[in-house]
C-alpha cells in the first residue's frame, strides 16, 4: 500500500476516495433511510446530459454536470410536488431524456471524446489536482448544509406531515435534499462514474444501518466503510490491473454480503 | 376563549369527487371528541384541513382564532403510526425532542430546557425508562405513547390523533385510553377512527363523518344519523346511548 502513495496520481486517487466516502456516508444515509435510491439514480443518469453539453461547449465537464444535475433534481421535485406527474414517472423521463441530450451533444462535438467512458464508469486514477479542489469545495458545502438543517431534515425524513405541522417547510427542504444528492452525484462522477454512483450512495449506508440505531453514528460508520471499500478496491485494481471503479463496487458488494451473513446484535 | 377549532360550511373535493360536504364542527375547550366514520368517509381529509395541510374548496376554518397554518402551532398532532418506518434509526429521546421545534424555531439547537421538557413529557406517558431505546424496538402501543410525548413537548393547546391503534391487548388499550383521559383534564383531545367500538367507551362526544358530519355536541347519535353514516348496520349501536 505504502509504495503506491509515491505516485501523485495515486495520492489524488486516495484523496478523491476519502472525499467521496465522506459525501456518500452523509448523503447516502439520508438516501437509504428516506428511500431515495431510485430518484438518486435518475439524477445521476440525467447528469449525463450535462457532460455532453460540457463537451460541446469545451468547458470542464464538471461545470456542465453541476447545473444540469441540479436542474434535473429540481425538475423532478417541483413537478411531482405540483402533482403534474408522479415522481417515479418523472424519474424515468429525466433519466432517459438527460442521457439522450448527452449523446446528441457528444455527437455534435467534432473529434473523438476520449474521456467519455471515464464519466460513465469512472476513472479515479486520472483525477487531476484541480478537480480535487472543486470536489473539496462541493464536499464542504454539502456538509455545511446538512449541519445547518440536520434536525429539520431528520424530522422530515421521519414523517412528512407531522413535520409540516411542526412548522418545517417540508416542500422546500425536500428540494434542498434533492439538490444535495445532485451535488453528491457531481462529486462522485469522477470516482465510479454515473452508472455506479448509486452503489456508493447505497452500499456503505445500508451496511452501516445494520449496526446502529443512531443516524449520526450511521453516517460516521458509512464513511468508514466507504473509505475501506474504496481503498480496498483501489489496491486490488492496481495489483491485478482491473477497472478501478468497477473493482471498488465489487468490493463494496462483497462487504455488503458479508455484513448480511455475519450475525449482529439487536 | 371557548372554541379552539371552528369549522364552518367546509366542503372539499379531490377533482370532481366531493369527499366532504358542508361540514360544521366546533371543538371546545374541554372536549374529548371522537370522530368516527367508515374508511373513505373523509376523516383524514377533515383532519388535514384543520391542520392546514389541505385547503378547503369551500368554507372557513379557524384554529385558535387564526388560519390553520398559523394556528397549528398550538396543535399536538399524532399521525397514524403506520406512517412511520419502523426501522428509522432514531432514539425515543430524539423523537420527543422534535416536538420542541415549533416554539423554538426549526434552526435552533437543543437547549437543556428543551431536554428537561422531553424528560417531563416522557415521564407523563410512562416511557422515561425507554428514552435511550431505538424507536424500532418498541411495541406499537409504546410507540404511540412516544408520539403523544412528542406532541406534548410543544405544550399544545389541543391534541389531535389519527387512528389510534393501540395494540390489540385489552390491558394496554385501557392504559392507553386512561392516559388520554388524564391528558383531557388539561386540554381538548380529538380522536379520529374508523373503529367505533374502541373509542366510544372513553370519549365524551361523538361525531359521525361520511361525507357529511352528524354531530350534536354530545355523545348521543340518533339512529337515523347512524344509518346514514354506516348504512343499515344496527349492531354497532349497542355501544351507544340513544338520543
Amino acid at each position: 500500500m505504502v509504495e503506491l502513495l509515491q505516485f501523485e496520481f495515486m495520492q489524488n486517487a486516495f484523496l478523491a476516495a476519502i472525499l467521496t466516502s465522506i459525501v456518500c456516508g452523509v448523503i447516502g444515509s439520508f438516501v437509504v433511510i428516506r428511500r431515495l435510491v431510485f430518484i438518486s439514480s435518475g439524477i445521476a443518469h440525467a447528469a449525463f446530459g450535462g457532460i455532453g453539453i460540457g463537451y460541446y461547449l469545451g468547458i470542464n465537464p464538471l461545470l456542465g454536470i453541476l447545473p444540469f444535475s441540479l436542474l434535473s433534481a429540481l425538475g423532478i421535485g417541483v413537478i411531482s410536488q405540483r402533482k403534474w406527474a408522479s415522481e417515479d414517472s418523472l424519474i424515468g423521463i429525466f433519466w432517459a431524456v438527460g442521457m439522450s441530450i448527452g449523446v446528441i451533444f457528444i455527437g455534435l462535438t467534432p473529434g473523438y471524446a476520449p474521456d467519455l467512458f471515464s464519466y460513465l464508469f469512472g476513472s479515479i486514477l486520472t483525477v487531476p489536482r484541480s478537480d480535487l479542489f472543486v470536489m473539496s469545495g462541493l464536499c464542504v458545502s454539502v456538509l455545511l448544509v446538512v449541519y445547518a438543517f440536520y434536525r429539520p431534515f431528520v424530522a422530515m425524513c421521519f414523517e412528512e406531515e407531522s413535520a409540516q405541522v411542526l412548522g418545517i417547510p417540508v416542500g422546500i427542504l425536500y428540494l434542498v435534499l434533492l439538490c444535495l444528492i445532485a451535488v453528491a452525484v457531481v462529486i462522485m462522477v469522477r470516482i465510479v462514474g454515473i452508472v455506479l454512483v448509486i452503489a456508493l450512495l447505497t452500499i456503505p449506508a445500508t451496511i452501516a444501518r445494520q449496526y446502529t440505531h443512531n443516524l449520526k453514528r450511521m453516517m460516521l460508520l458509512a464513511i468508514a466503510i466507504g473509505i475501506g471499500c474504496t481503498f480496498g478496491g483501489l489496491y486490488l485494481s492496481y495489483k491485478f490491473d482491473l477497472a478501478s471503479g468497477a473493482t471498488i463496487i465489487v468490493v463494496s458488494g462483497l462487504a455488503f454480503i458479508m455484513s448480511v451473513l455475519v450475525p449482529k446484535k439487536g | 376563549m371557548d372554541t379552539c377549532v371552528a369549522v364552518q360550511n367546509v366542503s372539499f373535493s379531490y377533482g370532481n369527487v366531493q369527499v366532504i360536504h358542508n361540514v360544521n364542527l366546533d371543538i371546545k375547550e374541554k372536549d374529548f371528541l371522537g370522530i368516527i366514520g367508515p374508511n373513505g368517509g373523509g376523516k383524514t381529509t377533515l383532519l388535514k384541513i384543520i391542520l392546514g395541510l389541505l385547503k378547503p374548496t369551500q368554507g372557513d376554518v379557524t384554529v385558535f382564532g387564526q388560519s390553520p397554518v398559523e394556528g397549528r402551532r398550538e396543535i399536538g398532532y399524532i399521525p397514524q403510526i403506520m406512517n412511520f418506518d419502523r426501522n428509522f434509526p432514531i432514539s425515543v429521546r430524539d423523537v420527543v425532542l422534535m416536538g420542541c421545534m415549533p416554539r423554538r424555531g426549526i434552526m435552533k439547537r437543543c437547549t437543556s430546557q428543551c431536554y428537561n421538557q422531553s424528560t417531563e413529557v416522557l415521564k407523563s406517558v410512562d416511557m422515561l425508562n425507554y428514552a435511550d431505546h431505538p424507536m424500532g424496538q418498541l411495541s406499537q402501543g409504546q410507540q404511540q405513547r412516544v408520539f403523544i410525548a412528542r406532541a406534548l413537548a410543544g405544550n399544545p393547546k389541543l391534541l389531535l390523533m389519527d387512528e389510534p391503534t393501540a395494540s390489540v391487548d385489552p390491558t394496554i388499550q385501557s392504559n392507553f385510553y386512561s392516559l388520554l383521559v388524564k391528558l383531557n383534564k388539561d386540554i381538548p383531545v380529538v380522536l379520529v377512527s374508523h373503529d367505533i367500538g374502541v373509542i366510544s367507551a372513553y370519549v365524551t362526544k361523538i361525531a359521525c363523518l361520511n361525507r357529511e358530519l352528524y354531530y350534536h355536541d354530545a355523545k348521543e347519535i340518533t339512529e337515523e344519523d347512524f344509518q346514514k353514516v354506516y348504512g343499515a348496520s344496527h349492531r354497532f349501536l349497542k355501544e351507544h346511548k340513544h338520543g
